[in-house]
């Protein structure tokens, strides 16, 4: 976890079976916006909705400039980068 | 609590409808080295310039100290307090070194120059860095470490935060290098953030605490100071190793022997190197590299001791006639400095075969022949009539084939690693290894030694112009960092 003087940066990692490159690409794609129709449209699908719909929550309720951004390598594992702002108490 | 001093988010940029940084997320904080080492090179010179100039980008914002100073909604295109040190000097060489970092900046408004107080804002600069550089001294005389110095202190002057280093391995000895990170490592206790950008993990890692994995315009994995392990960075490299089992035949053939070889930086030296053998010259001081290039140039002969080639022995006086037509040299950047791009790919291919075939002009039935023997290696390349549409890795085949065709009996590699991204620099190994089965023996001149273990029989670890220790493929391993 790293912090600065408006962000709090959270890096979550694992050493699983990580994922192939098209997937990522696509899956960050989808974190770049803000759109909560990704949401709609993936529950159709066989699960995975909660990534981008955590990160279209945090973009809509924190600002465009904080979200979710993954990192991963096929057979090494992933990293999970999630950018919040940061909210002291006096605030 | 940290300070960002650069912050990229999802930044995706296009030039002539090509991607070059493709949704890349980076951010350094005060006081902090963060190293970048390109997979391959695809968005890094993109990515120095959007760091250095706010140039428009398709999606995502800069942030520098904090501020946005470019996004995909605004781009002002004004240059950031950045600086940049490369191979390329920014210092003007006919300049003294005051005038270079304090007249020659943004905002320098004074008509007349008291150079006394120029003096005294060097030596301050010095003291603050620990070294001892004069002020009068005209730039053009700086070695390459000493202008990286006076960058540094431009740098400073100007009131930068951030600056870049970008492939410093490439132009300064291991000593100099060694020296310019300890530089860097001051500069970090005085709160500058640097973006240490270089080619090889075993240089990057020992000096930062994140170090990020570039390639294809984007970042694929940060390597903490706990990850920083050979075995961690495994998936993210190629592997080098030699999958063609066939070796030169003749390697018992002595091809060139120094005896007790001494020159200016040369005390003494001795080795030998057979057909088809590969030795590594590995000098940190990079002044016995020097001296070998001047005897192949033929500027400077050796002073005392025996150099035989070919089993004929040689004097200083008559060294030079039996090398020429037998030596071949690569020198460093090849691709920019041994290709003739207004000339078709078979043309350079062919350049100084003349030479070699004592005809004044090669036919074009023979160049047929020569695309016809090359063809299985070379493919559609081959036929090129303009080379600059050529990939790098075709044009270093042009390099390294053409060598191939005209045979010498020993070609010297200076730093042939230099510049090149980890599919280029398996790709140059591959090449060598062609030449090796050709039975050309080779001599690598490098400062950095990483990649040149893969095709070296034996490496020649120098110190004060003398050979400290000679290692073999077996011994490889004991060859430490401190080496």
């Amino acid at each position: 976890m790293e912090c600065t003087d408006s962000r709090l940066i959270i890096i979550i990692s694992d050493d699983g079976l990580g994922m192939e490159k098209e997937q990522l690409d696509g899956l960050n794609n989808k974190l770049l916006i803000n759109s909560l129709d990704e949401a709609d449209t993936a529950r159709d699908q066989k699960g995975g909705i909660a990534i981008v719909n955590v990160n279209s929550r945090i973009k809509l309720l924190c600002g465009e400039e904080y979200g979710i951004y993954i990192y991963s390598t096929p057979n090494v594992g992933t990293d999970v980068e999630i950018t919040l702002p940061l909210i002291t108490e006096q605030e | 609590m940290k300070t960002e001093i650069l912050r990229m988010e999802n930044v995706i940029t296009e030039d002539n409808d090509k991607t070059d940084l493709n949704n890349l997320n980076l951010y350094i904080f005060q006081g902090e080295i963060v190293g970048l080492i390109g997979v391959n090179e695809h968005g890094k010179e993109m990515l120095i310039q959007l760091i250095c100039r706010n140039t428009p980008i398709k999606f995502g914002r800069i942030y520098i100290g904090n501020n946005l100073v470019n996004s995909f909604r605004h781009s002002d295109g004004l240059y950031n307090k950045v600086y940049v040190i490369e191979q390329k000097s920014k210092l003007v060489n006919d300049l003294s070194v005051a005038d270079n970092v304090f007249v020659l900046r943004k905002g320098f408004r004074k008509y007349r120059i008291n150079s006394h107080v120029l003096e005294t804002q060097i030596a301050y600069l010095s003291k603050e860095l620990d070294l001892t550089i004069h002020p009068d001294t005209i730039c053009g005389n700086l070695t390459e470490y000493e202008r990286c110095v006076v960058e540094i202190m431009k740098a400073m002057v100007q009131g930068v935060k951030l600056i870049v280093v970008n492939e410093l391995s490439n132009f300064l000895s291991a000593n100099d290098l060694h020296a310019f990170n300890e530089l860097l490592r001051q500069l970090t206790y005085k709160k500058y953030a640097i973006l240490y950008i270089g080619n090889h993990h075993e240089e990057i890692f020992p000096l930062c605490e994140r170090v990020a994995f570039m390639k294809d315009g984007k970042i694929i994995k940060w390597f903490d100071k706990k990850d920083m392990h050979q075995s961690k960075v495994l998936p993210y490299t190629i592997p080098f190793a030699d999958t063609h089992t066939e070796e030169a035949k003749n390697k018992h053939r002595v091809l060139l022997e120094f005896e007790n070889i001494t020159t200016e930086n040369m005390k003494g030296i001795s080795f030998s190197l057979h057909q088809g053998e590969c030795a590594v010259v590995y000098d940190k001081s990079n002044r016995v590299q020097k001296d070998i290039m001047k005897l192949y140039l033929k500027n400077k002969s050796f002073l005392s001791g025996i150099c035989k080639y070919d089993g004929q022995r040689l004097n200083p006086d008559n060294y030079a006639k039996y090398l020429g037509k037998e030596v071949a040299v690569i020198g460093e950047n090849p691709i920019d400095t041994m290709l003739f791009y207004e000339m078709s790919y078979i043309d350079n291919l062919c350049f100084l075969l003349d030479n070699k075939t004592n005809k004044s002009r090669i036919t074009k039935k023979i160049k047929k022949s020569i695309q016809l023997e090359y063809d299985k290696e070379l493919g559609e390349e081959l036929y090129a009539n303009d080379i600059h549409e050529l990939s790098k890795t075709s044009l270093y085949n042009l390099v390294y084939y053409r060598i191939h065709l005209l045979n010498p009996k020993l070609v010297l590699l200076i730093q042939p690693f230099g510049k090149a991204d980890m599919y280029l620099r398996r790709h140059i190994i591959h090449l060598i290894r062609i030449l090796k089965r050709k039975e050309i023996a080779v001599i690598i001149l490098a400062v950095s030694i990483s990649d040149c273990l893969y095709v070296a029989d034996k490496l020649l670890l120098l110190e004060e112009g003398k050979v400290k220790e000679t290692y073999y493929p077996d011994t490889f391993s004991q060859i430490t960092d401190s080496n």
